[in-house]
């Protein structure tokens, strides 16, 4: 699959695009099984199958959100979180074009609007829709409604269920198409994989996870307000995984009533037996990582990601840029490739605040030693003797710096967002090919 | 870019899946073989339902 991808990613995308229509449109497919219905009209069929296709949206939701490894290691956790936000939104649009077009094509359908007297199957699609519509406009207006992250989460999974179960409902109690035996049992299935992905993801996940616990080693401070965490496997091998990849961390609480934050690993991808994030003290959890004891429990999920130098041996080299602490995935791609001898030329352009608060100065400057590494430094405030960049990293401070043969390089960006969208900008206008522009979003929500 | 290019695709499956839509509504609702228009096929069907080639379509056939 990962050759196949990097050699026609537009053969893996047809794949994915395939299923995903497959699986939308095959329980509608199935409804056409059902013995010739007594006419109805064309438009309130045409209504009837938009919800259809939207309940089946929503359930593909779960499988989208449920970090299945394979889709995930086709694209990438934010081009999947992206795609989730896009479909759902068609899946909303057609839950709500669904009754709208019974409404004006047959007026009297209004009257099941009339709560108190409506039947429970229209009942239930009201409950249904406005569940929907609740977990749409709490998760695009999540910020400015002041809703905090792990809140929103457990209510978004919470409105999810409702949403399905209550489409669900509303489906079986018109009967029409599902009152058939069989069929219920096929759409029941459906909505019993939804159901077991989120037990799966909440309560089966966390559980393997217990068994597999790691120890908090160390916590030590770096520049620029991060911490380092290291953690060790405590009675298991730990994992390898692709410099530049991330996982789950979950900290002293049992996984159960868990607290899940995604971060890079900072360390080398070949070192199962210790492992290190570095954290930028941010927000409420984040914030605490430097009160943390050593001997706190730790608990891992991953890894996951496709923001890996690893998937592109051919490369003739590397330029990583980084903006603040999204160093710590690049970080962990150089000193991989430094354990590894790799004699390829990396170019790092890595923009921070101040001199001070460059992440990993040091470090970074000893790999020098042992890899063909040139470091330029962008600060935003610069001392009177700096010699170096200062600014902002645009089009102009990557055209002083990338190789003039633009496609012999793999291009990795990991920073704050509007700073990778500019960058992004910069060297497509540089005509840098598309295919060779990697990215790691740290904001997915 | 990247989500430019996924919104485009996203919309063009929209679309495949409104249209696949109105083909099912559309199949529901086909013209049926016994609504057909020809004398010749409706005597031919009548024969064998043994209906009047008056009482045509589906409502009309006794339940
Ligand atoms: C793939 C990936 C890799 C990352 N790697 C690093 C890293 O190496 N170092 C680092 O310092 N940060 C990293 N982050 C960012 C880090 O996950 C967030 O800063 C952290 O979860 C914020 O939590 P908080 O409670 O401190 O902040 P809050 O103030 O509660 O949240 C700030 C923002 O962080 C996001 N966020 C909060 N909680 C979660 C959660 N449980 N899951 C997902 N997103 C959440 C939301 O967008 C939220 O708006 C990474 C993020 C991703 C997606």
């Amino acid at each position: 699959m990962r050759r196949l991808l990097m050699h026609s990613p537009i053969a893996v995308a047809l794949t994915w695009i395939s299923a995903y229509l497959f699986v939308t449109l095959f329980p509608l497919l199935l409804l056409l099984l059902h013995p010739m219905p007594v006419e109805r009209g064309f438009w309130v069929e045409f209504s009837v199958a938009l919800g259809f296709i939207g309940l089946a949206l929503m359930v593909l939701q779960f499988v989208l959100t449920a970090r299945v490894n394979r889709i995930e290691s086709s694209y990438g956790i934010d081009i999947l979180l992206q795609f989730h936000r896009y479909s759902s939104v068609v899946a909303l649009v057609l839950v709500l074009v669904h009754p709208v077009m019974l409404f004006i094509t047959k007026p009297e359908t209004l009257q099941l609007l009339n709560f108190p007297q409506a039947p429970w199957r229209a009942r239930l699609a009201v409950l249904g829709t406005v569940a929907f519509l609740a977990m749409v406009v709490t998760t695009i207006w999540r910020k400015p409604l002041k809703i905090a992250y792990e809140p929103w989460r457990a209510m978004h999974s919470l409105l999810a269920l409702l949403a399905v179960g209550l489409g669900f409902g509303h489906a079986v109690g018109v009967g029409y198409y599902l009152s058939l035996f069989w069929k219920q049992v096929l759409w029941g299935g459906l909505i019993l994989v939804a159901l077991w992905l989120i037990v799966y993801v909440r309560l089966v996940k966390p559980w393997l996870m217990t068994k597999r616990p790691y120890v908090v080693e160390s916590v030590m401070p770096q520049r620029g307000n991060v911490w380092s965490l290291v953690l060790r496997p405590l009675g298991h091998e730990g994992f390898t995984f692709q410099p530049g990849q991330f996982a789950w961390l979950t900290l002293d609480i049992t996984p159960l009533s868990m607290r899940e934050h995604p971060f890079s690993m900072s360390s080398s991808g070949d070192r199962p037996d210790q492992l290190e994030f570095g954290i930028k003290a941010l927000g409420d959890f984040t914030s605490q990582i430097q009160t943390v004891k050593p001997g706190t429990k730790a608990y891992l999920d991953g890894p996951y990601g496709v923001f890996t130098t690893e998937r592109y041996w051919n490369s003739a080299g590397f330029v990583l840029i980084a903006g603040g602490v999204g160093i710590t995935p690049i970080y962990s791609m150089l000193l991989t490739a430094a354990e590894r001898h790799d004699d390829r030329p990396f170019l790092l352009i890595y923009a921070a605040p101040s001199w001070e608060d460059v992440t990993y100065r040091e470090a970074l400057e000893a790999l020098k030693a042992t890899l063909d590494l040139t470091i330029i430094y962008v600060l935003r405030k610069a001392a009177e003797d700096w010699s170096g960049e200062t600014g902002y990293i645009d089009r102009d401070l990557l055209a002083r710096h990338i190789p003039i043969h633009r496609g012999s390089r793999q291009y990795f960006i990991c920073a704050a967002p509007a700073m990778m969208a500019a960058v992004e900008r910069a060297l497509l206008a540089l005509e840098v090919p598309v295919t060779n522009i990697h990215m790691e979003h740290f904001n997915l929500a | 870019m990247r989500y430019t290019i996924m919104l485009q695709l996203v919309a063009a499956t929209t679309l495949v899946l409104v249209l696949a839509a109105a083909i099912f509504a559309w199949l529901q609702n086909r013209p049926r073989l016994e609504e057909a228009d020809s004398p010749q096929v409706t005597i031919l069907l009548t024969a064998k339902v043994g209906l009047s080639p008056f009482g045509l379509g589906r409502q009309s056939l006794p339940s």
